[in-house]
């Protein structure tokens, strides 16, 4: 390890395509890592991407700190135990800082969204993301991939090559796709029609996304996007400047959030004076398996995913909003809770031992047992 | 009804206020007017994801999310009052207009709403003579049968309701504690009697935003919008809870005076003709300017002409005179929670590292 000692810090992300995990050292050297689509179960992925990492960690490991991030950043912080949770924004912003420190743009394009940060003098100065329009988002290029029977890569390395990009509306996904099946009947190579796509993409993303900013080199690309080269061109031609992919591009806003818990470690530790004081908290404390135990963060142990859990939901009737109000629970024991627009129930916050839904009122309960149904394919 | 288009309404029989649109500007007045006028007033319960659907199914497709809460809440009224009613709001500031749709609406909701309770229209026009919100209400009593003395006794202690709430709002209450304020002196719960004025409570000052207090490292966001996207939690998916939730203290752009609008208003190249567009233009340039506020967030509906083009001209002029941040946040019935946590999360973590960065006060 590269600091020669054992206190690692994990970050995960939950994302609607995939959920990563990523353990990093003191110095924000990352140490191990893990990816997983998330297929609709995040619970049964967040636990396995944990096991992994724990795996390739090995046994002599502190974990210090546990960040989370995505969509899905509440339930992963409930189910490992999470010391920092963060949006995804800040995440992927402190992951770019961390390798580019004078970056004054960063680019993310991920599976289901995109979003565009604008940094100055190392902190976010504007940002915007989309997540309705798919068009753009990784998603969308492995399907138009798929569709010409190309892998993902391929189709980067393709798009780099061409000399004559054909020209295609990218304005939306329907477009761009009947557009490119006009050129491909035409007769265009198929080189300069991904390499076409991929300029539409870019040019959609920076006159939506970005309309209005003024986007200043350093420029850092990230999301599982950057990996094509075709973008990552596309994106050099249309800015004028060189565009920086991370190693870990993928892995950024899982990176981030561990570089989070970091920080935050690091805080605590210099408010306190000294390591090693505070307490982790919540059920499954006992079950922590010595050597991940840390005093200092509320992590419960790579062990978690031989734990029973469970998720529910149901539909809180206390108004007319209904509100969708998601339960977890680990061993049985109500660990989170959340969901509604009111503090009904959030208002308990975690109840160990003990679920007040009859106190707080009647709600009609959709509970689905996909956690604990989903355990039993690993330990 | 009688024969001056008025449903026949006796003491006490009740009147319903439909919590949606100028209620959020105007509802002191109209509850002051209604009871001094003798008349019961019941407001429509708050907006839920469920009314707005119920409301969505009665308006047309185009209408902005606002428009279909207010459907919603005439809907909710139903077979609970003896009357609804339906201001007509064309200009509500000499030289400004409210939005066209507001124009025709009292209309579109009598044609398109099933068992309505019999509407009470009135035109509030300031542009012409006598039409003035108070001239209007005080043409109103005489209608439903009340003495000229008792109508102009009203329409006073409306207005002078109505002056306490925006006194109330401009120093920074939120619009239940201005609400409250104006409307439940002894004044309004003895409607018809007191001389006016006696038990109003005159504004508390110390709150003024004007001359903030340290925050401690919280930022301060200043909202800005029209009134009822602002101040409707159901309609707004209860931004303002989930900001303070985040550690923010916030400003609106309800809380600048008229003269405040005017003045800054009267600065820019062209004036905005829309009145609800003037004061968020102005309250995004006072603010920019205040030099205590560390971010803006302009709330705009989904479809709306008047917020795409004002919402237009205060983010460039913002982004071109200050480096301060500047967030729109576009709001419709399928605008997705997640997404917008995810927005204000984002937007309260880069105000506090900013501050933090910048050596602001607090941490
Ligand atoms: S959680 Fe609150 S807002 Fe949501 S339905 Fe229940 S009572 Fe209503
Ligand atoms: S101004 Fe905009 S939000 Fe207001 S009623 Fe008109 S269209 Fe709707």
């Amino acid at each position: 390890m590269a600091t020669g000692d054992n206190r690692v810090y994990l970050g995960i992300d939950v994302g609607s395509v995939t959920t990563k995990a990523v353990a990093v050292d003191g110095a924000g050297e990352i140490l191990a890592r893990a990816c997983l689509e998330t297929m609709g179960q995040p619970a049964r992925q967040i636990m396995q991407v944990l096991a992994e990492v724990g795996r390739r960690l090995g046994e002599a490991v502190t974990v210090d700190g546990v960040g989370t991030t995505g969509s899905g950043r509440n339930l992963a912080a409930a189910l490992v135990g999470g010391d920092v949770v963060k949006n995804e924004i800040t995440a992927h912003a402190v992951a770019a800082l961390r390798l580019v420190p004078e970056a004054r743009t960063v680019l993310e394009i991920g599976g289901q969204d995109s979003k565009v940060i604008l940094l100055r003098e190392g902190v976010v100065v504007d940002f915007a993301m989309n997540t309705v329009c798919a068009a753009g988002t990784g998603s969308f290029l492995d399907r138009q991939a798929s569709r010409l029977g190309l892998d993902i890569r391929e189709f980067g390395r393709l798009a780099a090559g061409s000399t004559h990009p054909v020209r295609i509306a990218g304005r939306c996904t329907v477009f761009a796709e009947t557009d490119m099946i006009h050129k491909q009947q035409v007769g265009h190579p198929v080189e300069d029609i991904v390499a076409g796509l991929c300029r539409a993409l870019v040019r959609n993303y920076l006159n939506n996304l970005a309309k209005g900013k003024d986007l200043e080199p350093p420029y850092v690309f990230q999301g599982g996007v950057a990996a094509n080269a075709g973008m990552v061109q596309a994106f050099e031609e249309a800015l004028g400047a060189p565009v920086f992919v991370p190693e870990h591009h993928a892995l950024m806003g899982a990176y981030g959030a561990a570089i989070l818990a970091l920080e935050e470690h690091q805080e605590k530790e210099a408010r306190v004076g000294a390591p090693g004081s505070g307490g982790g908290s919540g059920p499954g404390g006992a079950d922590r398996s010595p050597s991940s135990y840390s005093p200092t963060s509320r992590f419960r142990g790579f062990r978690l995913g031989e734990m029973d859990y469970r998720t529910s939901a149901f539909d809180c009737e206390g108004c007319t909003n209904q509100c969708e109000i998601v339960e977890i629970f680990l061993e049985g024991v109500l660990v989170a809770r959340w969901g509604g627009r009111c503090d009904r129930w959030e208002r308990a916050g975690v109840v160990p031992g003990r679920s007040d839904r009859s106190a707080a009122g009647a709600g009609r309960s959709t509970e689905d047992r996909a956690g604990s149904a989903a355990k039993a394919g690993h330990a | 009804m009688s024969a001056n288009g008025l449903p026949r309404l006796g003491s006490g029989a009740v009147v319903g206020l439909p919590r949606a649109l100028l209620h959020y500007e105007l509802y002191p007045f109209w509850r002051v007017l209604f009871e001094r006028l003798g008349l019961k007033v019941v407001v429509s319960p708050p907006t839920t994801r469920d009314l707005i659907e119920q409301g969505a199914r009665r308006s047309v497709d185009e209408a902005c999310l606002p428009v279909k809460a207010y459907y919603g809440h005439v809907m909710a009224l139903r077979d609970r009052v003896d009357a609804v009613f339906l201001p007509r709001l064309v200009s509500l500031l000499r030289g400004t207009y409210t939005c066209p749709k507001l124009l025709g609406l009292p209309d579109m909701v009598r044609h398109n709403v099933g068992r309505l309770p019999p509407p009470i229209i009135l035109d509030f026009d300031e542009t012409k003579r006598g039409s003035g919100l108070g001239d209007a209400a005080l043409a109103l009593g005489p209608r439903l049968g009340r003495t000229g003395r008792q109508a102009s006794e009203a329409v006073k202690a409306a207005l002078e309701a109505l002056g306490v709430f925006r006194a109330a709002l401009w120093a920074g209450l939120s619009f239940e504690e201005a609400a409250a304020r104006a409307t439940q002196g002894p004044l309004a719960d003895r409607p018809g009697g007191g001389p006016s004025g006696e038990a109003l409570r005159p504004p508390v000052r110390p709150t003024d935003w004007r001359e903030p207090a340290a925050l401690n490292g919280r930022p301060r966001v200043a909202l800005v919008g029209h009134a009822y996207n602002i101040f409707d939690p159901g309609v707004n998916l209860d931004l303002r809870r989930k900001l303070v939730g985040l550690g923010c203290h916030i400003l609106t752009s309800e809380m600048l005076s008229h003269e405040e609008v005017q003045a800054e208003s009267e600065a820019m190249p062209k004036e905005i003709f829309w009145s609800s567009g003037r004061r968020i233009m102005a309250a995004v340039r006072r603010f920019r300017r205040a030099g205590f506020v560390d971010g803006i967030i302009h709330v705009i509906s989904f479809a709306c002409g008047p917020d795409s083009m004002v919402g237009e001209i205060a983010e460039r002029e913002t982004r071109r005179e200050s480096a301060l941040p500047y967030m729109v946040l576009t709001i419709d019935e399928h605008t997705a929670e997640a997404g917008l946590v995810t927005r204000l999360e984002a937007f309260a973590d880069m105000l506090r590292r900013r501050r933090r960065k910048t050596g602001g006060e607090g941490p």
